[in-house]
């Protein structure tokens, strides 16, 4: 475990030392997953995510976001599904709505799993440009008590996502760090607890960091199809 | 909104099906926890790279696994809860089992199912504790050893990818088959 704790320690030194002279956010991220297969190898996932900021450039608690997401997923190969979903995120100012659609490959190796996910988003807003994003995502999944996570055992997660957006005419890149550990409640259930780093506008020379605390429950429901 | 949450939640409530394993909990342990004529057992055979202990506690009972690789072959070899030997399992290419063995497999699969991918092929040795010794190291074996092989395939099922596991005879005789239920893995899919 105490490999864990050196991990995080340099995760986030690394991620605070990058950029002395930029912007930081830090806050909550709690996130709720509840998806339940169809026949035919068909699965929907229901997600709903909220964003509490505590901190940007100054100590302060504010309401950020909250995603609102249904996605429907189909089983192309052993380890490739496709999917495509609709996301509502509802903000102070108004609400946007995003069409998803993605591509995942995951395998199991011998001590852990990896998945790679392709994506492409368009977020439409009265307020701002449609934003269109492609996105390669890298996770892993690393039962820390055996070769493969069994009901009441903890494991790591990280993973890396690379984020490229357009909007109007301006590009962007974002990147995404995150480690987490999480606990198998169930073959079914998992809860995750770790830190989610974002750093985007460093092309524009404006960098803006953003630490989420992020907590996350995942629940599969299990049909016999 | 929360009329929309509702909408949305009610699909998800559906009845939970059924879930089997070869066991329910499979963790990493220490040598030392290991029962000694197990120990002893691995100790013999010299592997070269390290061995990782493994123990399986299943709904009736408990067992010890030591994994490890050999030859750049991957090697299992299974003990009961008082470090009885059990088997061994060697890792091997489906070209390895003998032609005739191979089709006689491929034709039983294929009576089942049209289409189908080979995952993964294991020979399993198993028997007197001697004569799985001399046969891993090629020395002369005097007893008979039970061998057989174990086959994961995946095929299409209603629509549905599905995988199992077949255990064959040294013949080629169909032994037993068990479908192996997937883990969910959605915390790294979305």
């Amino acid at each position: 475990m105490n490999r864990i704790y050196l991990f995080f320690l340099i995760f986030i030194s690394i991620s605070i030392g990058s950029n002395a002279q930029s912007s930081s956010q830090l806050g909550f991220m709690p996130s709720l997953n509840i998806s339940t297969k169809l026949p035919k190898d068909w699965a929907l996932n229901f997600k709903a995510e909220s964003r509490q900021a505590l901190y940007q450039d100054d100590f302060k608690y504010s309401y950020v976001l909250t995603d609102l997401g249904l996605t429907a997923a189909k089983r192309i190969r052993l380890n490739t599904t496709i999917a495509g979903g609709y996301l509502m995120r509802i903000t102070n100012e108004e609400i946007k709505h995003r069409a998803i659609q993605q591509i995942s490959f995951a395998r199991k190796y011998e001590n852990f799993r990896l998945s790679h996910r392709i994506a492409m988003d368009q977020t439409f807003s009265n307020l701002d440009d449609t934003e269109f994003r492609f996105r390669y995502r890298i996770s892993t999944e690393i039962p820390l008590q055996g070769q493969s996570l069994d009901p009441k055992e903890y494991f790591l997660k990280l993973s890396n996502e690379y984020l490229n957006s357009l909007q109007g005419k301006e590009y962007d890149l974002e990147i995404r760090s995150v480690a987490f550990i999480g606990y198998a409640i169930t073959s079914d259930s998992k809860v995750e607890i770790g830190l989610d780093y974002r750093v985007d506008s460093f092309i524009s020379g404006n960098t803006r960091n953003r630490f989420w605390l992020g907590l996350n429950f995942y629940h599969s429901i299990r049909n016999s199809f | 909104m929360l009329k929309y949450l509702y909408i949305i939640l009610l699909i998800f409530i559906t009845i939970d099906g059924f879930s089997q394993f070869k066991y329910e909990k499979e963790v990493r342990i220490k040598e030392n926890a290991v029962p000694a004529n197990a120990r002893s057992f691995v100790d013999s055979m010299n592997f070269n790279s390290k061995i990782k202990w493994y123990k399986e506690i299943g709904k009736i009972n408990i067992s010890y696994e030591a994994k490890t690789k050999y030859n750049g072959k991957r090697f299992s070899i299974e003990f009961s809860e008082d470090g009885t030997f059990e088997d061994v399992e060697i890792e091997i290419a489906p070209k390895d089992i003998p032609v005739v063995t191979f089709r006689k497999i491929e034709e039983f699969i294929k009576s089942e199912y049209d289409r189908y991918s080979i995952e993964k092929v294991q020979i399993q040795y198993s028997g007197n504790p001697e004569s799985v010794r001399a046969k891993l190291q090629e020395r002369v074996v005097t007893d008979a050893i039970g061998i057989h092989f174990e086959i994961v395939i995946s095929t299409k099922l209603d629509g549905a990818f599905r995988m199992f596991e077949y255990l064959f005879s040294e013949a080629g005789d169909f032994v037993r088959k068990d479908m192996i239920i997937e883990k969910s893995i959605d915390n790294i899919i979305y």
